[in-house]
């Protein structure tokens, strides 16, 4: 069934995706700028909104895929990346997982390219990968950094890299594909999970794609080709015939037309909606755009955070926000980053919520959306929240509402209410809880209180 | 003629008598004054020396700056602020500050705190009593000067008692200058106490210099010889409720099997004596415990104090040594004790150890054919490893390991049964690798100057094709070649064949230094575990990050700064010496050795 809210673009689709240009300043105003942090670089601080209101719609998306030049710690955007690849490079096969947990979560909150993180969390659920499996923390790094370098580029370059991570390899019970007998795991899964979705290959699709990757194996933790062990005859899948090998398949899946409509919707699910259905035709613009741009991931995600659908006021609030999308915001927005809440506890904290990075529960990855809230989660997000409010226990002491008021401006606390619920719920705020806040709230020493409060609303643990 | 003489005689006698009382009041000590329940009374016999010459050794200065929070207070501008005020001060006199501070803090210096209620009084001998009233007059002028400049009203009150002219800033401050000292409380009423034993108006009931546990604490410490002594009624403290200084009831497993009769000393000991040094840039802590005759008898403190006459064995000295522990344990006896000193879960623990890990050792019973076996005689030596050695480099370095200890070699299968054990333990850690997919050890053996070695060593991991050669380090096991040797009636269990090999060495040759007899002594070597720090900082920022929370450069600098204090500690050791009527530790450091 259709949202309503989609009808009017279903009569002329590329009308959706055309670039937001706001009539007047209640169209680009503060919280239309919040939503474009919130769904696509975990939530904007004070300040980062103020600059998004003064660049406008498609700047403000362009600073955020291309990120700031310095991070939150007051670092380099490129030294930050380099000590942040390396010290993650250093853990090893056997580093506990919520150490790497951690990192990411670290790396998440203070990155000066969110949007990258973002995105980059997107492709680890969808090529889930768990390291419950796979029992490597060296690997499941390494991977979780070719998603990252591939990220934003084109797909194929995603697809080779990943088709070749020992990690992924291991997970998919794919690390040895003798031309003897060829594995169809990683063919199936390339096909259904990563590019084209069911009914739209065969059995003997998969079947011949799997001959394309014969020879491919992983050895002591390496993808290694062994030549002698390929196929080198000739495969016919999806009407084409050749002497294949991996990457060509690749070639073949993107340039499918259902390949460029099953990544949008999967992008329209991570960046606007995990709960309305987008019909085929709605998204086939931006399937073509993909495909004429030769695949380039970039180029979609920029459509549709910079399109009139996206902007549309009722896409706001339709997303029920994920653990670690909860954590990573929350530490942003409220200026937990240097120093922020031990990593590793909140590693702790996104898994009992549901979320464990490098843990997804299956190879279709986290379900997401109202699935993330039940009554054990509630609980947990409820105990977070507290604690990262509270003054005592492992979590306490990094909200520090005073420092965050002096970035601000040095503002009385009856008026950081207004800017705390602006910067958290936006436009979402409920006229009843601003009252309450404002008669709880008498010195700075309410607001870690007040905060808690904002964090436990139900509007909060929407996106 | 005759009554002049008299009236002479009588003139001299009364003049004697007088400086008699006055040489008498400048003699007397606090712990004179203090009544016999005073808990804590600590003496610095020369303040101005220890603060002004001791402290301020660039060596130990140095040190106290990198130790978190202290640089901060060291160069605190408002010390600076201090000294003007003391200058001016001392130049109503056309004295320095640091001859101010010299005159003032001549010495000895005493404190003296109750628990219940909360008081204080500090008792300081200046140089020249005239001089001090004169200074104490120019700062009275002062600060009223300041207080009427401000419009404020006079700041102090003065009041006399016994005769002694007294002041007071605040309620929780009372002073006077009396029997050539100056005298300050936390109070009034302390003061007025401590002034009618002064004055003679009053002799007090009880002294805390005539008690039996001051006396013996005096004696004990050789209070006089040390920069500063301080003496605790642990006894009296605990009933006060001081909570940190309850009795241990539990505590780790090891360590109580380790150091439980230290513990056993400390949970029973009445008081407890505190020697500071300072001198020639060489920190030391002495801590002082009484055992009693009840307590010397318990089954703990018997299997764990020494016989007469034995010690912790001779120090070995190795190569790029980081650190090492020698140690008089009898751990048979300790073991057959372990009731005693583990309770709960960890008991139940040690119980199955018991029941199990005899099977190893051929079917031996643990206690008296695995542990009895073994001497009292132990050595911990921790080097650096030589980067040479690590091939591949690991990515944590951690620093070998090995434990020496000796045996009887009258027991005829005793080497054999740790073979055994070895063997089954390399085996079991083999079967579950190849379960899991590790890496399993390749065993060897060989023989080195007469000894019998066997080792153990990690299959080295392929190398990632795209890996940089200087970044990316291989798995921490990779620190480990464990190895098994027997050098003469020595056991030697090392966590690489490269140190043992050195501990051989060391044997053979007697390379091993004397120390004075001691139940156990450990020393560090600052310079090489900041060398350690150092290689590992990387590893050591992101752990910080990750599990701390903090930003890159707080890791760093947080990480750096405990490298820097590491380094300039230099040189530290600990020993304990534990007889059947006394317990002794003391920690101490040497910052001016030379740094290599």
């Amino acid at each position: 069934m259709i949202s309503t809210w989609l009808e009017p673009y279903l009569k002329e689709p590329r009308s959706a995706w055309a670039a937001f240009e706001p009539a007047d300043s209640t169209g680009w105003n503060r919280a239309a700028a919040s939503h474009l942090y919130r769904r696509a670089g975990f939530g904007a601080t004070p300040t980062e909104l103020v600059e998004a209101v003064r660049l406008g719609p498609a700047k403000s998306v362009e600073l955020l895929l291309d990120g700031s030049a310095k991070a939150a710690d007051g670092t380099s955007a490129a030294s930050f990346s380099e000590f942040a690849d390396r010290i993650e490079a250093r853990l090893g096969p056997d580093g506990p997982l919520r150490r790497i947990q951690g990192l990411w979560l670290q790396r998440m909150v203070n990155t000066p390219r969110p949007a990258l993180e973002w995105l980059t969390l997107f492709w680890h659920n969808h090529f889930a990968t768990s390291d419950v499996k796979v029992q490597n923390t060296g690997l499941m790094v390494r991977q979780i950094a070719t998603l990252r370098k591939a990220a934003m580029g084109p797909f194929q370059e995603m697809l080779n890299g990943v088709a070749k991570d020992p990690a992924m390899l291991l997970w998919l019970d794919a690390a040895a594909n003798r031309r003897s007998r060829p594995n169809e795991n990683f063919a199936r899964e390339v096909m259904e999970l990563f590019t084209l979705g069911r009914g739209n290959y065969t059995e003997k699709d998969i079947q011949e794609a799997a001959r394309a990757y014969t020879g491919w194996f992983v050895i002591r933790d390496q993808f290694n080709y062994l030549e002698q062990q390929h196929d080198q005859g000739q495969k016919t899948v999806l009407g084409q015939t050749g002497n294949f090998g991996g990457e060509d398949i690749h070639k073949i899946l993107i340039n499918e037309p259902a390949s460029g409509l099953f990544l949008a919707r999967k992008m329209m699910r991570h960046y606007v909606s995990e709960t309305d259905q987008f019909p085929d035709d709605l998204l086939k613009p931006l399937a073509d755009d993909f495909r004429t741009s030769g695949g380039s991931i970039r180029a979609m995600v920029q459509t549709i955070l910079a399109s009139r659908l996206f902007h549309d006021k009722q896409a706001r609030w339709r997303r029920v926000k994920s653990p670690v999308e909860f954590i990573v915001g929350t530490c942003r927005m409220l200026g937990m980053a240097d120093p922020m809440p031990s990593p590793e506890l909140l590693a702790d904290a996104s898994a009992t919520m549901g979320q464990g990075l490098y843990a997804p529960p299956s190879v279709a990855g986290w379900e997401g959306g109202p699935a993330w809230i039940d009554t054990t989660r509630l609980v947990a997000r409820t105990n977070l929240s507290l604690g990262l409010c509270s003054r005592t226990g492992p979590l306490a002491g990094r909200l520090n509402l005073k420092k965050w008021a002096e970035k601000q401006g040095g503002k009385e606390p009856g008026e950081l209410i207004d800017l705390l619920l602006e910067t958290l719920l936006a436009d979402a705020t409920p006229n009843q809880l601003r009252a309450e806040l404002q008669a709880m709230v008498k010195s700075f020493d309410d607001l870690n209180q007040a905060v808690a409060r904002i964090l436990t609303t139900p509007a909060y643990q929407l996106a | 003629m005759k009554i002049v003489q008299v009236r002479a005689n009588l003139i001299s006698f009364w003049l004697v008598f007088c400086l008699m009382r006055v040489i008498n009041a400048q003699a007397q000590s606090l712990s004179e004054i203090l009544p016999d329940n005073t808990p804590l009374y600590l003496k610095i016999d020369k303040p101005a020396s220890l603060f002004l010459d001791e402290f301020r050794n660039p060596a130990v200065l140095n040190a106290l700056r990198k130790i978190p929070g202290l640089g901060e207070q060291i160069d605190n501008p408002q010390l600076d602020q201090v000294k003007a005020v003391l200058g001016a001060l001392g130049s109503t006199e056309d004295i320095s500050w640091t001859e101010l501070v010299r005159e003032i803090l001549h010495g000895p210096a005493e404190v003296g705190l109750s628990a219940s209620p909360n008081e204080a009084i500090l008792s300081v001998v200046p140089k020249d009593v005239a001089r001090l009233t004169r200074l104490h007059a120019k700062l009275i002028e002062f600060a009223r000067a300041d207080a009427m400049n401000k419009g404020n009203p006079d700041p102090i009150r003065i009041f006399s008692h016994a005769g002694v002219e007294c002041f007071s800033f605040t309620p929780a401050e009372a002073h006077a200058i009396a029997g050539g000292r100056l005298i300050l409380a936390s109070s009034e009423g302390v003061l007025k106490e401590a002034l009618d034993v002064i004055t003679g108006k009053k002799q007090p009931k009880s002294k805390l210099s005539q008690t039996k546990p001051y006396r013996d604490a005096m004696e004990q410490g050789s209070a006089s010889t040390h920069n500063a002594f301080g003496f605790a009624r642990i006894d009296i403290l605990r009933k006060a409720g001081i909570r940190n200084l309850k009795p241990l009831d539990e505590y780790n497993p090891l360590a109580a099997l380790l150091f439980g009769g230290w513990v056993e000393a400390y949970n029973k000991a009445g008081w407890l004596a505190l020697a500071f040094d300072l001198k020639g840039g060489r920190p030391a802590l002495e801590a002082i415990l009484p055992v009693d005759e009840k307590t010397s008898k318990s089954e703990t403190r018997q299997a764990f104090t020494p016989p007469a006459g034995q010690y912790a064995p001779g120090k070995l000295m190795l190569k790029n040594q980081i650190g090492s522990l020698e140690l008089w344990r009898d751990l048979g006896k300790v073991w057959n004790i372990r009731e005693s000193v583990v309770k709960g879960p960890a008991l139940q623990g040690l119980n199955g150890l018991d029941n199990g890990i005899g099977q190893f050792f051929g079917g031996r019973d643990f206690g008296t054919g695995v542990l009895g076996a073994l001497r009292p005689d132990w050595r911990v030596n921790v080097t650096e490893q030589e980067m040479k050695t690590l091939n591949p480099k690991p990515d944590l370095v951690l620093p070998a390991f090995a434990i020496t200890v000796g045996y009887d070699r009258n027991d005829r299968d005793f080497q054999l049964r740790w073979v055994i054990a070895f063997q089954s333990l390399i085996g079991v850690i083999n079967v579950t690798g190849a379960q899991q997919k590790q890496p399993v050890l390749m065993q060897n053996q060989e023989e080195f100057e007469g000894a019998k070695i066997y080792t153990a060593k990690f299959l080295p991991p392929a190398k990632p094709k795209d890996a940089k050669d200087a970044e990316e380090g291989v798995h921490i096991r990779h620190n480990f070649r464990p190895t098994l040797a027997f050098a003469g009636d020595h056991l030697i269990v090392a966590t690489t064949t490269e140190i043992a090999r050195e501990v051989i060495t060391a044997l053979g040759h007697s390379k091993s230094a004397d120390l004075p007899p001691r139940a156990m002594h450990l020393d560090v070597n600052g310079q090489l575990l900041g060398r350690l720090i150092e290689v590992n900082r990387e590893r050591l920022v992101m752990q910080n990050m990750v599990e701390k929370g903090q930003g890159r450069s707080a890791a760093e600098g947080e990480i750096g700064g405990l490298e820097s204090l590491v380094r300039e500690l230099n040189a530290g050791e600990i020993s304990v010496s534990d007889t059947e009527k006394l317990f002794r530790f003391r920690i101490g450091f040497d910052l001016d050795k030379p740094k290599k």
